[in-house]
């Protein structure tokens, strides 16, 4: 009895410890950061709209290892750019993501380790949502929170348009998905919207967000989203809306049931008035540049075209930017130029990709004078050196600012000079091409040079736009040519004089594949233009201009590479994990 | 109907006495039994040849009525039986002493201790005697293939890394880092097991089912491992001396080519891919100067194998140990200290550091017992490990993998006794990397060095009073233990003078050679990380309770206990925190009916409040048949236990992630190499750090409820010289912490758990032992045999257009891949309109590439084709073989131990030659595939060679690349011999014996690619687990 007692009298007071006790298990209170201490404080509200930025912007050049916590890349081939998966360049390398574009080995189940990872570009819109949900409980003015929230608004859209331009109509997600248990996941799959559905709603974003961005901010922020972004993400989005890709669609046919056209293409309407709202929307950059935002011009500094030309890409500072992406890695580990310039030269390191610009691109350059270089090179044929060196070095300043060719500098005014052939049983790095990129990097001379900051959006596109835009629309001459002009002005190029819609079609073309030349633009350019699949853009002989040594060195025309194009590539695939989900409909021919 | 039975029994009992009388005068005797001190219940008395018997009451006394000249048959589990003739007594006062090989048997089970006769539980032993014999350098290893059931694979053998892992029964959960078993030093959840001396060990106890871990709780699951360390007899002083030295080497390396046979299968390679630059291949030239050797500086062929990894290094291992004591005291304490080092040369020029790889350990252990009243004994147990290890140049990380992986003829190392960091003039473009120096944590050269220093204490105090006066068999205790880690990574490093070596105009070998490179200054740097230093605090205390009354034997145990380790260094870092109630009762009717009751309740602080405990009962049934007065006494069959238990036990782990329930911290960081910068160049242009979002947290959360059934039975034939346990289990595990797998991308964020997962896990165990002794010869035999088979039966799998693509269904971690049905061996082949079609490339199939299944018929090889190959990584079923005899002084053992059912997938650098278009090649890829082997019908093991071919057709996951990796292995072998004594007393030495042992001896397994079936890293650049030669001594004082 006495026992029991004791037994149930122990029993009962340790139960009695352990109901204590569940507190015990309680998280302490701590100094980690919660949702609601971030809104809660000034400093943590900017830090968490920082993130946004690092997540939702467009940081075209890759970190292979970077995903995860440290940062996202969601753009540009793996270990590469995206301009040596299209006619500009090549990537010497063969482990790149363009080498997979380049053979058109890739799939619904391998194009996120190739080159794009949507989940990222969903991650920066789920930050951007966070913001623009809570930025409300901050304690900002109502209109410092309503410009913040601008910003967070901007970049979702920015984020929509990027997955828009690979996949057509996507998944619009405007708001926090929440998943806590698996109940909820009926609730977070969004099916596709239709393609004019997810441009309506990037255009309404960029409506929105312009009306209570700034023009501009104060010195230490400046690089923040300022009201001509808006404006500029709207023209693109409009620009590519009005193009042959998303109106005229594709011949591929599509094998998932639950695929409708609609999801690609724009409902058949008023293509004039497509390219009209594109003109106009390209116009408002310009007028916004011009009046209202007190800063934003063409670069016209430094008295050598090819240095001016080159100032843009390397000086953070020309007013000519409306957004970049912040630096492309440390000063420590600056990857661009780890990979992206010739590993012999400027890093000795292990792994350089070593772009080579195609010959096949090169022809897009004019000489200085304006007219075509004579290529009367036949394949096969050995030409003297002397002849490459003349050649290259008529063309365009641009040509120059952007390409390193043999028996040139590589840090322009350093006198010293590479050759690209074999020397003393010594070679440079091996490429494909004429010469190698140097385009962002200006001649450093290792991975602990600055690193670039990738561009965004640069005025001259928006010239390009407006020329294009308004010559489909059959518009002012003088305004077209006005526009193409002011571009090529700037480099001392001659300028243009009318001729007629289809022949100032393909001069815009030609000019904007210069202007922008390995910016990525020229990849999305080719597929709504809907001409990647002519010989020589995404299909067909890729050419090089390749050179031997000996006493007397010579070049050969030769074909480096033959590239394999299908139609259905115009869109990319849903990644093949998503569309296992059910929700998704994949697109036409994957 | 009542009465009629009672009357029939009455006439039955009437009739067997009745007969006895007929034999002699029938007398009444009476007695008590004794274990030398305390009065025995339940001791079965039986009159030799008769069917009668009794039974002794709870003060050990019986009585019972005997012809005269009867024999008495006095048995007792445990305890020698005794026969004692009558001869007319009436008073018959016995005492019986115990059986040392079944009390010896005396097994601790959670939270106290348990005659195994009589223990419920599925449960199995290691002795520490058996610990020692393996001469490696950790419990984990020494455990491997000592009993069935655990599971130990040890992936790598690179010194201060080579730790097991361990799984009991094979794996019931989806997430890998939630499978560990939960082992306990002396009562204590203790991680750092490994690094104990096994000289400490007294035993190793495997809790396998439900019975013997639901005092766990929610760290039951995946069964628990107790290790007891060694404890002081009353006696004088013993001291113990083990003296080891051994030499150790890889058990086996990769087999390289050099340079000849690499150039010839790397311009085969260039010509299989069509590659018509002539620049790019190997000219004939080159190739001359490969085969002959004669121009070593730019023709240079190396086995960086053997060029950096030394055949044998040195292991050492001391150990002494004092123990004895008097009633009041007694005491145990030991000190141990083992060592490798060796394993790299030394480089010819200083590269900054020796390439000295050494790991160290140091083993001290005091532990004491008091007894200082009567009823109070007092225990105190204190341990500490240190272990102490260097690694030049990042280990198999480093040094290692760049020795396996690259060309043999990348560069000549060492010229002229000078680093070589890169050479002009290499033939081909043969990329320039001299493995000596390139071996860094970046790619950037330069000699660094790793230090970790990691030291353990382990403290236990424990109390147990007895409550005898109270009421009898009452006791109570109380155990506090606290431990603390620490862990210091040191990194020297030191950039060194090299050199680049240019080729000569004067002669066509002739070389110059100049630096490139200053020696520069020596740095460390030391770091305690986050979670290297940390202290936890254990706390327990019990009501024990154990009576007999009469045939009954009632014990009883409630304990609550809580645990909280806390990082002192980091305010934001929580303490772990545990807190738990266990009890068991047990009730045994004359050691023959045997019944157990255990329940855990216990809370995890992974789970909300009221998900947060959980109750976790078994209950488990014994009948020891054997005991039955029906059983035949013979020698036939001298022990027979039924036993069987069914329990539900839980698992809160989740690969050390905390607080489930709770959304995670946002935190701050730099956004890395993405920054946001903003501000004007050149002025104030600036980083700007940033918030980010933390995992999501679950808050209906809770623990992984794995139900469990255990039958098993323990046979003892032959007068008890064989033995044989098995056992049947069934395992149902739900609620399996897993990450929400159907969720959409637009989420995008860090998911939570979910209690969704379903696995079942089935299997068998085998234990069979044999001793005995022929004339002077003794000698024993040992098999082991487990099986555990699991089945993953929900994972929230998304749909898969075949259900053969689906991992539901089929177990954990299965491999998949295309079924490889040899190659193509001719262009009709090729050419075949109905050939199914490759995903990969089909453009450029050639003679030479892989034929696949095309499972789902529709004419073409996809990922769709990718059905369940081989096995997972982890076995099935594992065996174990062994046996030994002693003869005289001399002595010898040997163990077996084996694998089967599992596969190994073969990946990159490990599986093809020529990745980035160089890399290392293999003696294996000899075994090409090429027209010409193909027609003299050679033995083709590889496909057609390409360069980096990683994404190509042949290299697609498939039956081809996941090989068996089943092995038997002769693990250990020692022959030792014992001094005789008269020698030694005159030296004052007890007992010496010395002894050669060998581990890891001879291997068979089926793989390719010369490789530790046991290692996983796919890359080849583990160190395989070493080979021992090993001699000690032993000296008793």
């Amino acid at each position: 009895m006495k026992r029991n007692l004791i037994l149930k009298g122990s029993l009962i007071i340790l139960l009695a410890l352990c109901v204590s006790c569940q507190k015990y298990l309680e998280k302490p209170v701590s100094s980690e950061v919660t949702l609601e201490d971030v809104f809660a404080s000034r400093e943590k509200t900017e830090q968490f709209l920082w993130n946004v930025y690092s997540t939702a912007s467009i940081f075209e050049f890759p970190y292979y290892w970077a995903a995860g916590d440290n940062g996202f890349y969601h753009y540009g081939a793996t270990y590469t750019i995206l301009a040596a998966a299209c006619d500009e360049a090549d990537a010497y390398a063969n482990y790149t993501g363009a080498e997979a574009f380049n053979t058109g080995n890739w799939s619904s189940s391998d194009i996120y380790w190739y080159e794009f990872r949507s989940e990222y570009c969903y991650k920066g819109i789920r930050n951007a949502n966070l913001f623009i949900e809570n930025v409300d409980k901050s304690p900002f003015s109502d209109q410092e929170k309503a410009s913040m929230k601008a910003e967070a608004i901007f970049l979702r859209a920015l984020m929509h348009f990027d997955l828009m331009q690979r996949l057509g109509g996507v998944a619009i997600v405007d708001h926090v998905l929440k998943v806590a248990t698996a109940e909820d996941i009926p609730g977070v799959r969004i099916p596709r919207s239709t393609l004019q559905e997810t441009i309506d709603f990037i255009v309404n974003s960029c409506d929105e967000a312009a009306k209570n961005l700034p023009n501009t901010y104060p010195s230490m922020y400046r690089g923040r989203i300022v009201k001509g972004a808006a404006l500029a993400l709207k023209s693109r989005t409009l620009l590519y809306a009005a193009s042959d890709l998303f109106n005229e669609g594709y011949d591929v046919s599509a094998s998932d049931p639950n695929f409708k056209q609609e999801m690609i293409q724009l409902p058949s309407g008023d293509r004039q008035e497509r390219w009209s709202r594109a003109a106009d929307a390209a116009k408002a950059v310009l007028d916004w540049a011009a009046n209202e935002s007190g800063w934003c011009e063409l670069y016209q500094g430094k008295d050598n075209p090819v240095d001016r030309y080159e100032e843009i890409f390397i000086n953070p500072n020309v007013k000519e930017i409306i957004l970049d992406a912040g630096l492309m890695g440390t000063n420590a580990t600056n990857y661009f130029v780890r990979f992206m310039t010739p590993g012999t030269v400027v890093y000795t390191g292990t792994d350089p990709v070593n772009i080579g610009i195609t010959f096949n691109f090169t022809k897009f350059y004019q000489k200085k004078d304006g007219t075509d270089q004579v290529w009367d090179e036949e394949e096969g044929v050995a030409y003297p050196y002397s002849e490459y060196q003349r050649k290259l070095g008529e063309l365009d300043p641009r040509f120059q600012a952007s390409v390193f060719q043999s028996g040139t500098e590589w840090a322009r005014g350093s006198g010293t000079v590479y050759h690209f052939y074999e020397q003393h049983g010594k070679q440079l790095d091996m490429y494909n091409g004429v010469g190698f990129l140097r385009k962002f990097v200006k001649g450093v001379f290792n991975g602990s040079s600055p690193a670039p900051r990738w561009i965004t959006f640069r005025l001259a596109e928006f010239y390009l736009n407006y020329a294009e835009a308004l010559n489909e629309i059959n518009g002012s001459s003088t305004d077209i040519v006005n526009a193409v002009n002011a571009i090529r002005k700037r480099v001392n190029m001659p300028e243009y004089t009318y001729t007629n819609q289809e022949d100032m079609r393909q001069k815009i073309r030609r000019e904007r594949a210069v202007e922008l030349a390995f910016e990525e633009h020229r990849y999305f350019d080719v597929r709504r233009w809907k001409i990647a699949g002519d010989e020589g853009v995404m299909r067909g002989g890729m050419y090089s201009l390749k050179l031997s040594g000996g006493a007397s060195p010579t070049y050969k025309l030769e074909k480096f590479e033959t590239r394999v194009w299908n139609d259905k590539m115009y869109l990319y695939p849903f990644r093949i994990s998503e569309i296992n989900l059910g929700y998704i409909a994949q697109n036409p021919g994957w | 109907m009542n009465m009629k039975k009672t009357l029939l029994t009455f006439l039955w009992v009437f009739c067997l006495l009745g007969f006895h009388v007929v034999f002699g005068q029938t007398i009444t005797v009476g007695g008590k039994i004794t274990d030398g001190k305390e009065p025995l219940p339940g001791v079965n008395i039986r009159i030799k040849n008769a069917k009668v018997a009794t039974s002794t009451n709870g003060d050990g006394v019986f009585t019972i009525q005997v012809p005269q000249d009867a024999v008495l048959v006095i048995t007792s589990l445990g305890y020698v039986s005794k026969e004692v003739a009558v001869n007319g007594r009436t008073v018959i006062n016995e005492s019986l002493t115990a059986d040392a090989t079944a009390l010896s048997e005396v097994i601790v089970v959670g939270y106290g201790e348990q005659k195994k006769l009589t223990t419920t539980g599925a449960i199995s032993s290691v002795s520490g005697e058996d610990l020692v014999k393996a001469p490696v350098a950790g419990i984990s290893n020494a455990l491997i293939g000592m009993a069935p059931g655990l599971q130990a694979v040890q992936n790598s053998g690179e010194f201060g890394h080579d730790q097991a892992t361990i799984y009991i029964r094979g794996m019931a959960t989806l997430n890998g880092s939630g499978r560990a078993p939960l082992i306990l030093v002396d009562g204590v959840e203790r991680g750092t097991y490994n690094n104990l001396d096994p000289n400490e060990v007294e035993s190793i106890n495997i809790l396998k089912d439900a019975s013997a871990t639901a005092v766990f709780g929610v760290r039951g699951a995946n069964g628990v491992i107790l290790i007891t360390t060694k404890q002081g007899q009353v006696g004088k002083p013993q001291i113990n001396f083990t003296g080891n030295a051994a030499a150790i080497q890889p058990s086996v390396l990769p087999k390289l080519l050099g340079s000849y046979d690499y150039a010839v299968l790397h311009n085969e390679a260039l010509s299989n891919m069509g590659v018509t630059d002539q620049t790019r291949y190997f000219s004939e030239e080159d190739i001359r100067l490969y085969q002959t050797g004669e121009d070593p500086i730019f023709h240079p062929s190396k086995d960086w194998m053997d060029e950096l990894i030394k055949p044998f290094s040195f292991q050492q291992s001391y150990n002494a140990n004092i123990s004895g004591g008097i009633d009041k005291v007694r005491y145990f304490t030991s000190i141990g200290y083992f060592n490798q080092s060796g394993g790299y040369r030394q480089p010819e020029q200083s590269l900054g550091f020796p390439f000295r790889q050494s790991y160290n350990k140091y083993n001290i252990r005091m532990n004491f017992d008091f007894n200082p009243m009567k009823d109070l004994s007092i225990s105190l147990k204190l341990g500490n490990q240190i272990t102490d290890n260097s690694i030049p140049n990042g280990g198999a990380w480093g040094a290692f993998d760049k020795a396996a992986n690259l060309p043999p003829m990348t560069s000549p190392g060492f010229v002229e006794g000078k680093y070589i960091e890169k050479i002009d003039g290499l033939p081909n473009s043969v990329p320039n990397f001299n493995p000596w120096g390139q071996a860094g944590p970046t790619s950037t050269g330069g000699a660094f060095v790793t230090n970790d220093y990691l030291s353990t204490v382990n403290t236990n105090l424990s109390v147990k009073y007895n409550m005898d006066w109270l009421t009898p068999g009452l006791s109570v205790r109380a155990m506090g233990a606290y431990d603390s880690y620490y862990l210091k990574h040191q990194v020297r490093t030191k950039a060194f003078a090299a050199y680049t070596l240019a080729k000569s105009d004067a002669s066509p070998t002739g070389y110059v050679l100049y630096q490139t490179k200053n020696e520069g200054p020596f740095t460390v740097s030391e770091s305690v990380g986050d979670n290297n230093k940390w202290n936890k605090i254990y706390t327990e205390a019990a009501i024990d309770y154990k009576r007999s009354f009469g045939d009954h034997q009632v014990t009883g145990l409630m304990l609550a206990n809580f645990s909280r380790a806390v990082i002192p260094s980091k305010e934001y870092k929580l303490p772990t925190t545990y807190l738990g109630l266990v009890s068991r009762v047990t009730y045994n009717y004359k050691n023959r009916y045997l019944s157990e009751f255990n329940m855990g309740y216990n809370g995890s602080e992974n789970f909300p409040e009221g998900k947060r405990f959980g109750f976790f009962p078994s209950g488990s049934l014994g009948w020891v048949a054997s005991e039955e007065s029906f059983f035949p006494k013979n020698n036939a069959v001298t022990f027979l236990k039924f036993r069987g238990s069914y329990g539900v036990v839980g698992n809160d782990q989740i690969g050390g992630e905390r607080y489930l329930y709770l959304n995670g911290p946002y935190a701050l960081g730099n956004g890395g190499y993405q920054a946001v910068v903003f501000g004007e160049a050149g002025t104030n242009m600036a980083r700007f750090n940033m918030y980010r979002e933390g995992k999501l947290g679950n808050p209906d959360v809770t623990w992984e409820k794995a139900k469990k059934l255990d039958i098993g039975a323990e046979i003892k034939f032959l007068s008890n010289k064989l033995s044989l346990t098995s056992d049947y289990f069934q395992e149902k595990r739900d609620n399996i912490l897993w990450s929400l797998s159907t969720v959409p991308e637009l989420v995008a964020t860090t998911l939570p758990y979910a209690n969704i997962g379903k696995v079942e896990n089935h299997g068998y165990e085998l234990e069979l032992g044999f001793n005995d002794r022929v004339g002077s010869v003794d000698y024993w035999l040992k098999g082991g045999y487990a099986f555990a088979r699991n089945k993953i039966i929900f994972k929230d799998e998304p749909d898969r257009p075949y259900d053969y693509l689906l991992q539901t269904g089929k177990p954990i971690d299965q491999y998949f891949g295309l079924t490889f049905e040899g190659f193509y061996n001719t262009m009709d082949e090729i050419n075949d309109p109905n050939r199914p079609v490759s995903q990969w490339n089909d453009g450029a199939l050639q003679p030479g590439d892989m034929k696949y299944k095309d499972l789902n018929g529709d004419g073409q090889i996809t990922t769709d084709d990718m059905g369940p190959v081989g096995h997972s990584n982890w076995p099935e079923i594992t065996y174990s073989f062994s046996g030994g005899f002693s003869w005289k002084g001399f002595d010898l053992s040997f163990l077996f131990q084996g694998t089967g059912n599992v596969s190994v997938r073969f990946e990159s650098a490990a599986a093809y030659p020529f990745t980035a278009d160089w890399g290392s090649a293999q003696e294996w890829h000899l075994q090409r595939w090429t027209a010409e082997r193909y027609a003299n019908g050679e033995t083709i093991n590889f496909p057609r060679l390409e360069l980096s071919p990683a994404k190509q057709h042949n290299y697609q996951p498939s039956s081809f690349w996941v090989q068996d990796a089943s092995y038997i292995r002769l693990k250990n072998l020692e022959f030792g011999y014992r001094f005789g004594a008269n020698l030694l007393k005159r030296m004052g030495v007890k007992s010496m014996r010395v002894y050669v042992s060998g581990n890891n001896l001879i291997t068979w397994d089926h793989l390719l690619y010369a490789k530790d079936p046991d290692a996983r890293e796919l890359w080849g650049r583990t160190y395989p687990s070493m080979r021992v030669f090993n001699a000690g001594v032993n000296f008793q004082f």
